[in-house]
């Protein structure tokens, strides 16, 4: 069975063959921004996750119009097909969809597989700039339900009638650690929001990055509670992983209430009184 | 413009201060690159580069080595959180 939505999905074989087409443009998301400096796609945009994806000074998305500014910035129209990949399986890649989506953007794809891929098949890598002429983008407008807010969460756990879906690791859902190890440690208690259910982003995906197939995918979400008649909200710890993860359920499942808590467990596992549940969920 | 490709990609997995990694190498051009990613869930953790695939995969597994070390467990936590209840009880018993 095809996905729900095919079209959101890019092969390395396409973004080779297309690369050079004057309506596509392929951006490179990353969160360490050294990986796009030794060798990107040839032609890609460089996105640093970090500092230009999100607002510097407040922790909240872009605004409209910095948005704006990045999209004109970096050659992109309203009309313009973007292909999104980058490192650590396309995690930041599939933040800056949900942002695009946010904003409205049409033609937003993700390049199955990611940086990962391409490399592993040797395609071809620059470290080239590309300098897109710039573009004076404007955004449709604010999508606000494909973002669930913290006080959406709390009301969720408090009516039990919503999916929430925690896609860390096993020991990060458990309270065994308060990050993923290697990373970082930016909250002040482990666990996770009472209610979830724990499918790690990574289950979504073959050994080569892409995305398993429709029929795998509804038997990993039916099996967590994430099914197609229920409001579900996914979350991790600084909302990237649940970024891929609200991609697969809405986009290649056609789940139609499906949001993504950017807000994660850096926000409730910083909270003074939150709820916080440990050890593994009763399946 | 030149364009180059990643070539000899190797990869194989291994632990590092007991947590399981992914180590990943490969060539492009005259030099070598290397990550450490953790295998769940999946980053990286730490990058190294150098001019034969020992010195890169050795830079990315010292800087992973370094990091992973600090990882903090609830356990070890809460362990020091007793043992520091229990000097403060001992202190408070000694100045009773």
């Amino acid at each position: 069975m095809p996905y729900a939505q095919p079209e959101v999905l890019a092969e390395t074989d396409w973004v080779e063959q297309h690369r050079t087409d004057p309506n596509v443009r392929i951006v490179e998301v990353d969160a360490e921004p050294s990986e796009y400096e030794e060798g990107h796609v040839p032609g890609a945009v460089g996105w640093n996750w970090a500092t230009q994806l999100s607002d510097q000074r407040v922790r909240d998305l872009l605004s409209k119009e910095a948005f704006e500014m990045l999209m004109s910035a970096s050659g992109i129209a309203p009309e313009s097909t973007v292909i999104l990949y980058g490192d650590n399986n396309n995690w930041f890649a599939a933040w800056a969809f949900w942002q695009m989506k946010i904003y409205g953007h049409r033609d937003v794809r993700l390049m199955n597989g990611g940086r990962k891929k391409w490399i592993a098949e040797g395609r071809p890598l620059d470290t080239d700039r590309p300098s897109p002429a710039p573009t004076r983008y404007t955004a449709s407008g604010i999508d606000r339900t494909q973002r669930a807010m913290l006080s959406e969460v709390m009301a969720a756990v408090q009516r039990g009638n919503t999916s929430l879906i925690d896609v860390r690791s096993p020991p990060e859902f458990t309270g065994e650690i308060y990050a993923p190890p290697g990373l970082p440690e930016t909250c002040q208690r482990a666990g996770h929001i009472p209610g979830a259910r724990n499918v790690p982003w990574g289950k979504a995906c073959n050994e080569d990055g892409t995305f398993r197939t429709r029929e795998e995918l509804e038997a990993l979400y039916s099996d967590a509670g994430a099914t197609r008649d229920k409001a579900i909200i996914a979350y991790c710890r600084i909302g990237e992983r649940s970024s891929h993860t609200w991609f697969v359920l809405k986009y290649l499942l056609g789940r139609q209430d499906v949001k993504n808590y950017d807000g994660s467990w850096t926000e409730w596992g910083n909270l003074v009184g939150a709820p916080v549940a440990v050890g593994s969920d009763r399946r | 413009m030149s364009t180059f490709r990643a070539e000899d990609l190797q990869t194989r997995e291994d632990r590092i201060e007991s947590w399981p990694v992914r180590i990943t190498s490969y060539r492009v051009g005259d030099q070598f690159r290397s990550t450490v990613d953790n295998i769940d869930p999946g980053a990286t953790v730490a990058r190294g580069a150098g001019p034969t695939r020992d010195a890169a995969e050795a830079e990315a597994i010292t800087t992973a080595r370094e990091r992973l070390a600090k990882v903090k467990r609830l356990e070890a936590s809460l362990s020091a959180v007793h043992e520091s209840m229990a000097a403060m009880q001992d202190l408070f018993k000694k100045g009773s």
